[in-house]
């Protein structure tokens, strides 16, 4: 299993986009430390408070700061002209000798309400219409370097499908509970070929506090008040959070529970674990990640 | 006079990433030396100008400059989505802490126009709505409705640094477009091809609608060498092949495999019939004299002119000379 941070590009409280577009530079340099080999990087639109419109370009700012590998999670793709996307990656693989890697999905509520009118089906089919035609294209130049993974992110049967039709990963969110990943995983396999388990990039919340019912409380109780204090930019979201999912099936409280975690993860075929901030308390989000550096270590020669 | 660099690109040999990292190195060396401004040309599908994506380009510059102010010259407007691009320009502008300069083109290659389905006489009326419509969006929560975009109620965030990205629209000479730059005052970017009395005849046309002479970006082929013969002659390859290369792709055909020593042998043969077209006639080309001497002909002709310089070396080695002598001995002189 590879292990991965996801950078949100949040903006907390009095924070100015430079500070967080610095501080993203720390949290890529604080991941390399914790034996991470990933940057996951994210896409709002919109949004005071999460600072990242544009993956292709946000990696190519960061790959001036980091070794790690580079990774949309994700591209909204129905956004997006296909052959503009194609042809950022293409660029990005000539620029930098980084293993690029990027995922699609049709977006977030708050995404889909802004371009497709809140219509989720419109905005799923106009993403695979949109990823088809990516798949598809020849005249472009200049042409990735080498092969880049694709993933997509949806639980949508013609989705799993086209994944699995063609070899591309997929991507399980953070409130996608266990069940529901392996469900995913089990109808990918189905589709597939050669019934192969796909590559699965599984995106969970982490926050290591010795009290795991104090850390679970945390993550709510931070939730809430950042939605009450954001109402502009959340004002779609319609679950912000699983609080079941928190207590048995994320990476937040103690690191005995994150142990089992990670093993359950591995038992389930889980091939990537990004790692979400839990909390928008910096201080808390690196100490975490300072104390889950060793498990991931062990993690890692257990390959 | 400010003095900027403008880059295509262009793969000579090798491999396009290759052409493209010693292109980043170039504009990195030009802001070591203190130019003012560095501008990307944008261009699809295309083998031998590799740079269809100049935002990522700039993403690259702004990690890694630190005082040259950067552009694209220019995005080709008709092909973009407003709303991302104006977002792309505005976390350009906060990721390189307010040194974007934002260029706009309509496009004029026939594969462009089919593979983004813009019908070639739709390309000018898009560009215009995707610029104001961009324009509306870096500043607050932004409407339109064009006949090509439309938005509603769109409020982008991050927010650009710069009250006002200074933005300019890169036109041959149509009048429809000087006038449209002209009503919104933007400024004017001109091709490596137009004349000194072309970009006169352009601010006259821009002065008698906005009142005022326009900034006007002219880019400028540049080669200098010991003596005009020798940086007639270096320049001549690269100018020869550039022009045949947009030839192609403007059509659909492949670039052509630059050879330098079938170039050289042509242009010795061709010396006194050469076709370098427009390009080569406007372009800084000589010894240090020759190159200051047409440095201040064009400061005489177009005071408002910044000069962005394309070295017409074909590697890098001989680019970084040519932008060292230009700071070392041009420079301090004009």
């Amino acid at each position: 299993m590879k292990f991965g941070l996801i950078l949100m590009f949040d903006a907390g409280e009095g924070q100015t986009p430079a500070t967080v577009y610095e501080q993203s530079i720390e949290y890529a340099k604080l991941a390399e430390h914790a034996n991470c080999s990933t940057l996951w990087l994210t896409e709002h639109h919109g949004k005071r408070n999460r600072l990242c419109p544009s993956i292709p370009l946000m990696m190519g700012y960061l790959a001036q700061h980091t070794k790690l590998e580079l990774g949309a999670a994700t591209i909204l793709l129905s956004h997006y002209t296909p052959r503009h996307i194609a042809e950022e990656i293409g660029m990005l693989t000539n620029m930098y000798p980084h293993p690029f890697s990027f995922g699609f999905a049709r977006g977030g509520n708050g995404e889909v309400e802004l371009h497709d009118g809140g219509d989720e089906n419109l905005a799923r089919s106009t993403m695979m219409q949109h990823l088809d035609e990516l798949l598809s294209l020849s005249e472009i130049y200049p042409k990735p370097t080498g092969s880049v993974p694709l993933f997509i992110a949806s639980r949508d049967d013609e989705a799993l499908r086209y994944a699995a039709e063609h070899d591309m990963g997929i991507m399980a969110g953070h409130k996608w509970s266990l069940d529901e990943v392996q469900d995913t995983m089990n109808r990918y396999r189905r589709y597939h070929r050669q019934n192969k388990t796909p590559q699965t990039v599984l995106s969970r919340y982490f926050l290591i506090k010795d009290d795991n019912e104090k850390a679970i409380r945390t993550v709510i109780d931070d939730t809430v008040q950042r939605k009450a204090k954001n109402n502009k930019s959340n004002e779609n979201a319609k679950n912000p959070l699983r609080p079941e999912l928190l207590d048995s099936e994320s990476l937040v409280g103690n690191l005995e529970k994150a142990k089992k975690m990670l093993q359950k993860y591995r038992d389930i075929g889980i091939t990537d674990l990004a790692l979400r901030q839990a909390t928008f308390n910096t201080s808390d989000t690196m100490e975490s990640l300072f104390k889950l550096a060793p498990l991931l270590q062990n993690e890692e020669k257990k390959q | 006079m400010k003095i900027g660099i403008f880059s295509l690109f262009e793969r000579f040999e090798g491999r396009a990433d290759k052409a493209i990292k010693e292109q980043l190195e170039l504009i990195r060396y030009a802001d070591e030396l203190g130019l003012d401004e560095a501008w990307i040309g944008e261009h699809h599908f295309n083998d031998f100008s590799v740079c269809p994506s100049p935002s990522v380009l700039l993403s690259y510059l702004a990690a890694t400059t630190k005082n040259i102010r950067l552009g694209a010259a220019g995005y080709l407007a008709p092909f973009y989505d407003a709303v991302r691009l104006a977002e792309e320009v505005s976390l350009l502008d906060n990721l390189s802490g307010g040194r974007i300069n934002l260029g706009f083109a309509k496009g004029a290659f026939a594969p462009d126009s089919k593979h983004f389905k813009v019908a070639p006489e739709d390309m000018r009326g898009a560009m215009f709505e995707v610029v104001e419509g961009v324009g509306a969006l870096l500043g607050e929560v932004a409407s339109y409705k064009g006949e090509h975009i439309s938005f509603y109620c769109t409020d982008i965030e991050p927010k650009p640094i710069q009250p006002q990205i200074p933005t300019y629209i890169a036109t041959f000479g149509s009048e429809e477009s000087i006038r449209f730059a002209a009503r919104h005052g933007y400024g004017l970017l001109g091709s490596q091809g137009l004349s000194i009395d072309e970009c006169i005849a352009m601010s006259e046309i821009y002065e008698k609608e906005a009142g005022y002479k326009p900034q006007i970006t002219i880019m400028r082929t540049f080669c200098v060498a010991g003596t005009t013969e020798e940086a007639v002659n270096a320049a001549r390859p690269a100018i020869d092949h550039f022009v045949k290369s947009m030839r192609a792709a403007s059509s659909y055909k492949k670039s052509p495999i630059f050879d330098e020593k079938r170039y050289t042998q042509l242009v010795r043969e061709r010396y006194e019939f050469f076709d370098g077209g427009k390009f080569f006639d406007a372009g800084i080309i000589g010894d240090e004299d020759a190159c200051k001497r047409h440095i201040e002909y064009i400061k005489m002709k177009c005071p408002n002119a910044t000069i962005a310089l394309k070295p017409v070396g074909t590697t890098l080695r001989e680019n970084k000379q040519m932008l060292r002598i230009f700071n070392e001995k041009i420079r301090p002189f004009i």
